[in-house]
């Protein structure tokens, strides 16, 4: 047997029919599966300069390759299309249990065309695809809508259905697609694309199978894996991170980070459990990334990640996960279920509004993941609000009476559910912070944080500027997932590809910002890296525990029987990412034109805090990055002997070979 | 690859009663047929078969089993990672996470309804870190 497929589902909403396509045995093995067929189907499907909410546009739901093999950590599935936020490539990421539901279904991917012209949903039991109305669930948040849909398709095997909240109907452009009763695949503003298409949810009730070439070695790697992770941390208090980051903040010297704790960590609290260290060392941005940790001195007292899980009612693992990051409390004096916060939910909502309540934090969490909106994007606009408010470039007459100053709870919860309800001072907002600068005027755009259109997430550059670089030259800007300096650290990519260089164990703070140091070496093997493990379906949280405990690259050999070794997997991973820049360059996007904002580089340097007084030319370390991976240094534009070497003729040149229906 | 039913099939209708996909069909009386597309290869059909009709994917005919001696799986709470693998692969849904509580509530695999286990041994063989084991009940039970 193998590890997918072979088949992947095309659903024209716009004709009502279903095509299945087989995909070739070598396109899986160029291309793997996850986002890489993604990217490989939808370079050859999607037209140039299709509008993003328009019926030429095309929604993809992929599976990893290992999903359902019995591999840890590898249930993630991804939305993938033309993003409406940036007009690049769009991708996105996310956990549960519907990575293996797809597979469960026949697929290895299901992607839509064309717009339905009334509320549809798509359900595929074993007997087959099926479109039905979604008139009754249109308006419904996304949690709720998961809800009816369990009931009457739920017995006791439960569906696995992603749908969109009110935010994906309204076409907000930093919506996204809810999982599992408020998961999100946030990023890329793919919700709005979702219900351009009036289609409110994807319903899966298959039993098929995948199994992998050699199961005997996958167990053994799954045993030996969980053993290497367990690093139990339970009689250690969160808050002594705090003090962690704290002397990590002040050493005149950094050191590689070691990610062996990880899975402890994450087992424990939750992605929250990094927060302590983050806002002591300065990972962590305030007042939209204007201020330092001081501006808000006992959010680690507030949000200490041993309060937030204190009304934990279970833990909640993806599929196939050991570690289990997740984890569902009972919501203060509501009585009911949420999901936990994770850290970029809690920095987006505190330390970026300067806002030190949970119970708030919590109350956004739930409110957004139901309306599914990405909570990273809407924190951000907020913040680019407060802070224009602050500025006095927007007054109480254009807020409608909302006093957005800093901190202010009651305001934080009136424009959030305005951005929701696309009502009031919200609607500007509810398109990120990029198209709210246009509308305001040139004078706010130092205010509004994004690489290309994507708000940021909260991890600094100006600690850490591989983050700055991965989110100004990966293909889908404006992430913390896609690479950064520590990940190179973490990864332990150097444990398995011979030739890639050891991060150094000790080194001056200030060489972090320049490309030498073998920097620029490691920054493109941590993107051919992210790419492989995208298309495998693996999760980027129990990749950082290291690969020298957790074995994809050798899941992988077992579960296909290629046996290649791990610099294979690179190159098809550098592979996909040079795919994914060509649909940009397709598109017309100019790469130079996508980098963070100013203010993320030093530029103004801060006065004080962990960061004060760094300031970085990105563009010296962009540059070295094209050039290391094979794209024009000066304008990022891959070149033809990049593709060549990397054989990606056959995808390139398919753009006539589109799909009949 | 499907489990097939060859003409000794008398129509008495107890696989596709069983049948978690519904892949099989026919007529009361009639020889019954197994969708190849939709069978999932979990065997219930031909452990229920009293007329021994009921082949497997590699074409070997198949014994009927009484049901109180299925196997069913036993799960090492030990041993669990709580991954979920066993749950989703479950045909029927016979699978569920039960709590266990140490210093925070950890779930663990069980199984929750024996009564619609099928005994098609999917769990075991899907759990990464064989936690999951097949157990017949002994003959006096």
């Amino acid at each position: 047997m193998k590890p997918y497929t072979g088949k992947v589902l095309w659903v024209d909403l716009t004709r009502e029919t279903f095509v299945e396509e087989r995909i070739p045995d070598d396109i899986y093995k160029k291309y793997l599966a996850g986002i890489g067929l993604g990217a490989a189907l939808l370079y050859r499907e999607i037209p140039a300069g299709a509008d993003p909410l328009g019926p030429e546009n095309i929604l993809g739901f992929v599976s990893g390759l290992l999903t359902g093999t019995g591999s840890l950590f590898s249930g993630r599935w991804m939305a993938v299309g033309k993003s409406p936020l940036t007009g690049t490539w769009g991708d996105s990421n996310c956990g549960g249990t519907f990575s293996y539901a797809i597979k469960q279904c026949g697929y290895d991917g299901i992607f839509f065309k064309g717009s339905s012209s009334k509320p549809v949903y798509l359900l595929i039991d074993d007997h087959g695809p099926n479109l039905r109305d979604a008139s009754h669930l249109w308006g419904k948040d996304a949690v709720e809508t998961e809800a009816i849909l369990q009931a009457e398709y739920g017995g006791k095997r439960k569906p696995a259905i992603a749908a969109i909240g009110q935010a994906g109907e309204k076409c907000s452009l930093i919506s996204g697609i809810v999982n599992d009763g408020g998961r999100l695949a946030a990023r890329s503003g793919l919700g709005a694309v979702m219900g351009s298409k009036k289609l409110k949810a994807v319903v899966l009730i298959g039993s098929k199978r995948v199994a992998a070439h050699n199961p005997v070695q996958m167990k053994l790697l799954s045993l030996r894996c969980t053993r290497d992770i367990n690093i139990p941390l339970k009689p250690i208090p969160s808050k002594i991170f705090s003090t962690f980051g704290w002397i990590l903040g002040k050493l005149p010297v950094g050191f590689k980070m070691p990610g062996f704790l990880m899975g402890g960590i994450l087992s424990k609290w939750g992605t929250i459990g990094t927060f302590p260290a983050s806002v002591a060392m300065g990972d962590t941005p305030f007042k939209n990334w204007a201020g330092v940790n001081q501006d808000l001195p006992n959010v680690n007292d507030q949000l200490d990640p041993d309060k937030v899980v204190a009304i934990q009612k279970r833990k909640y693992h993806c599929r196939g996960c050991p570690v289990g990051c997740g984890g569902i409390v009972e919501l203060p004096d509501k009585k009911q279920e949420s999901h936990k916060i994770e850290y970029e939910t809690a920095a987006s909502f505190s330390t970026m509004l300067l806002n030190d309540d949970l119970d708030l934090v919590y109350e956004l969490n739930e409110m957004l993941n139901r309306a599914g909106m990405d909570t990273i994007s809407a924190g951000g606009a907020v913040a680019f609000a407060m802070e224009c408010y602050e500025k006095g470039w927007i007054t109480k007459e254009d807020t409608g009476g909302i006093e957005l100053t800093w901190g202010n709870g009651t305001a934080i919860r009136q424009v959030v559910e305005q951005m929701i309800s696309r009502e009031g001072f919200g609607a500007l907002l509810a398109d990120g912070v990029k198209r709210a600068a246009d509308k305001l005027g040139a004078h706010t755009q130092d205010a509004a944080i994004h690489a290309g259109g994507q708000e940021m997430a909260y991890h600094d550059p100006r600690l850490d500027p591989g983050m700055g670089l991965h989110a100004s030259v990966d293909p889908t800007p404006g992430r913390h997932t896609t690479g950064a300096q520590l990940y190179y650290d973490m990864f332990k990519l150097w444990t398995r590809v011979p030739g890639l260089p050891q991060a150094p164990q000790f080194y001056k703070k200030e060489t972090r910002y320049l490309p030498g140091n073998g920097r620029t070496e490691s920054a493109v093997a941590v993107s051919e890296f992210t790419q492989f493990y995208n298309s495998i379906g693996a999760c980027y949280m129990g990749m950082l525990i290291g690969v020298d405990r957790v074995p994809v690259f050798e899941w992988t050999n077992a579960a296909t029987g290629w046996n290649l070794i791990p610099a294979e997997y690179l190159r098809i991973g550098r592979r996909i990412q040079t795919l994914r820049q060509m649909f940009n360059i397709r598109e017309g996007i100019d790469p130079r034109k996508i980098k963070v904002s100013k203010r993320l580089t030093g530029d103004p340097p801060q006065a004080s805090g962990p960061n004060r007084g760094v300031k970085y030319d990105i563009d010296v370390l962009i540059q070295a990055y094209w050039k290391e991976i094979g794209w024009d240094p000066d304008t990022g534009v891959p070149t033809q002997e990049t593709l060549d070497a990397l054989e990606m003729s056959d995808v390139l040149s398919h753009e006539s070979q589109r799909v009949s229906q | 690859m499907s489990y097939t039913i060859q003409n000794t099939c008398k129509g008495c209708t107890a696989c596709a009663k069983i049948c978690p996909v519904y892949a099989i069909s026919g007529e009361r009386n009639q020889v019954h047929s197994i969708n190849a597309d939709i069978c999932i290869e979990c065997g219930a059909c031909a452990k229920v078969c009293p007329y021994q009709a009921v082949f497997d994917a590699a074409g070997k005919l198949q014994q009927p089993l009484k049901r109180s001696l299925w196997p069913k799986p036993s799960v090492n709470a030990k041993k669990c990672v709580s991954c979920g693998l066993c749950l989703q692969d479950c045909p029927t849904g016979a699978m569920e996470f039960a709590a266990l509580t140490d210093h925070q509530v950890k779930l663990v695999a069980c199984l929750g309804d024996p009564k619609i286990c099928i005994a098609c041994s999917f769990c075991q063989t899907i759990c990464p870190v064989g936690a999951i084991t097949m157990m017949s009940p002994l003959p006096s039970s």
